[in-house]
């Protein structure tokens, strides 16, 4: 459980189970690392799903093919879907890199610290808001988006093909949130 | 082997050639494939071993009943099914008490699904202690935690594919 403040800070991540000894991996554990992103091979993280290379293989390509892929719904918009899913389940090691991605794309600092502050139900001009609103219920266990969140991204000039875009990337959260939050913790460096 | 290779995503949606979803799917063909081949890895993993596929499938049920995403659900249940030992183990989860008529082993597995995937803040460093005390490994851990979460966003990414559609 975390124990600290929604932060935009950089944060380390600490395991709860031993993580691959970096010294006794295989080139292909090495390999996966370098798929992964530029962070893996110091990030503990990503040597503890080194256990199972198969599944951080898929993941990390997935994770790639969903944040970064051309084209389609801007790349902050999809931040900012997994920042507000982030506070949603209160992983505060993803919204922190997730928030410093939305800012650097969308230059708006503003929005990161009201969600901050006020929650994902806090004010935000009516794109945004239907943005987060989508991303929240969609969060839910069972998720709850429905036919009201998708009509208001929809007036939002998102067409069906940015929604999918935006539902991959809170998906997608989903799935890293529930690793960060479970495996291990966030530390301050 | 050919029961992995059919998209799930399109089998329980019904998802048709051609149809709007369809092409919805193909506007991102390396997102398709690869939520695909994360399923084929976590249920037909290359090097065999580690948690059992029944194992992997009874966690996969659990945690797509516990989002009421019924027909991944049934895709689990039938899969489990055709594990031995199967029918009796789905029946048990069916039930929804995850102690009876299943193993210890497997009732802590279950029972760091409903976690996971219920109230994954409220995890803390002794959460993985009953796992441990049931002899599994760090990688048995590990797997078991992609399987829980890669169901969380494979029940996403199909709930807002239906949405999507029946949305007019």
């Amino acid at each position: 459980m975390s124990n600290f403040d929604f932060t935009t800070d950089v944060l380390d991540w600490e395991p709860w189970v031993t993580p691959v000894d970096l010294s006794t991996a295989t080139p292909d554990q090495l390999a996966v690392l370098d798929e992964s992103g530029p962070h893996a091979r110091t990030s503990l993280y990503y040597h503890l799903l080194l256990h199972d290379v198969p599944a951080l293989r898929e993941h990390s390509a997935l994770f790639n093919a969903i944040m970064y892929g051309p084209g389609g719904l801007p790349r902050e918009d999809r931040e900012l879907g997994a920042t507000v899913e982030s506070i949603f389940n209160s992983c505060v090691y993803c919204a922190s890199v997730h928030a410093r991605s939305y800012i650097q794309l969308a230059k708006r600092p503003d929005v990161i610290d009201r969600l901050f502050v006020d929650g994902v139900g806090a004010e935000l001009e009516p794109r945004l808001r239907a943005i987060a609103d989508f991303s929240a219920r969609l969060a839910e266990t069972p998720p709850h988006a429905g036919a009201a969140e998708i009509q208001a991204l929809r007036n939002a000039g998102l067409t069906d093909s940015d929604i999918a875009d935006l539902a991959d990337a809170v998906a997608m959260s989903a799935w890293e949130n529930r690793l960060v939050l479970t495996l291990g913790e966030p530390k301050r460096p | 082997m050919t029961r992995f290779a059919a998209d799930v995503i399109d089998s329980v949606l019904g998802v048709s050639e051609g149809s709007p979803l369809h092409q919805l799917r193909a506007r991102r063909l390396e997102t398709r494939a690869r939520t695909q081949s994360s399923y084929a890895v976590l249920f037909n993993p290359p090097d065999p071993g580690g948690l059992s596929p029944p194992e992997r499938f009874a966690v996969a049920l659990r945690v797509a009943e516990l989002h009421d995403a019924l027909p991944l659900a049934a895709h689990y249940r039938a899969r489990l099914a055709d594990e031995a030992g199967g029918r009796a183990l789905a029946a048990a989860i069916d039930s929804g008490a995850p102690s009876s008529g299943v193993t210890p082993r497997v009732e802590a597995m279950l029972r760091h699904a409903d976690l996971v995937t219920l109230n994954p803040s409220a995890a803390s460093d002794f959460v993985v202690e009953p796992l441990e005390a049931e002899g599994l490994t760090a990688a048995e851990i590990v797997t078991l935690s992609q399987i829980i979460a890669f169901v969380a966003y494979q029940v996403r990414v199909a709930a807002s594919l239906a949405l999507i559609a029946e949305t007019p």
